[in-house]
């Protein structure tokens, strides 16, 4: 009896820790647009009034971003400095798809920024600024969408995973 | 028969209850609806032993 009460247990958190595991991935996913979009703002601002050339920027930015953008500026720069990409692209591209890959982002979301890679560095300053607001328009549709699915699935995925252990429990009982 | 399966059931039916409720209410009618068709599914296979002992009880007492 006692055995089975301890499997249970262990049953039932195994389950809640998935689903809370689940449910962390749509919290985080708007909190990292949005420091997407603060850092992205710098980088317009290093690249049209600073005019500071883009490993320079992407490492002033990488310093005043959190986390997930820190690390992906910096091995961006990283890139830029190495010497071994042809283009800002290629050095884009690697970088998120080293340090992108495990976030929260989802797919369309690094779809975008990669797009927006290929833009970066290919023209003048005002063609540079408009390609920005494109991408914040952009950008700001993936956040609503973030933010609905957060509100929609964050509680569900918590509370699916409890009562699925639960269940489980009550049948294998 | 043992009085443990009547709380299984029981136990289960309501856990299905709120599994609906919470689903329905993140706008998922359609998955709502399978796992209440699953839970229905799952107690069936539980009963289904019992059921069949039922009958053929049913079948001695009228010695077919």
């Amino acid at each position: 009896m006692l055995l089975k009460l301890i499997g249970g247990i262990f049953i039932i958190t195994a389950c809640g820790l998935f689903g809370i595991a689940a449910s962390n991935k749509y919290r985080g996913r708007p909190r990292e647009l949005r420091n997407l979009r603060s850092s992205l703002q710098m980088l317009e601002t290093e690249i049209i009034y600073g005019a500071t050339p883009l490993p320079n920027a992407f490492n002033n930015i990488a310093d005043k971003s959190c986390k997930v953008w820190y690390d992906f500026f910096k091995l961006a720069s990283i890139n830029l400095n190495s010497g071994i990409y042809y283009s800002v692209k290629e050095a884009w591209d690697s970088a998120i798809e080293e340090k992108l890959k495990n976030t929260n982002l989802n797919k369309p979301d690094i779809e975008l920024l990669g797009q927006f890679g290929n833009i970066l560095g290919n023209s003048d300053c005002e063609d540079q600024l408009k390609h920005f607001k494109l991408f914040y328009k952009q950008l700001e549709q993936q956040e609503d969408a973030a933010v609905e699915d957060k509100k929609k699935n964050e509680k569900l995925y918590r509370s699916l995973g409890f009562l699925l252990g639960l269940a489980v429990f009550i049948i294998l009982v | 028969m043992d009085i443990n399966l009547v709380f299984r059931i029981a136990g289960l039916g309501i856990i299905i209850a709120i599994l609906n409720m919470v689903l329905i209410k993140s706008g998922r009618e359609e998955v709502a609806m399978m796992t209440t068709l699953v839970g229905v599914v799952i107690i069936c296979i539980m009963v289904v032993s019992l059921i069949s002992k039922l009958f053929d009880s049913v079948k001695t007492m009228l010695m077919f």
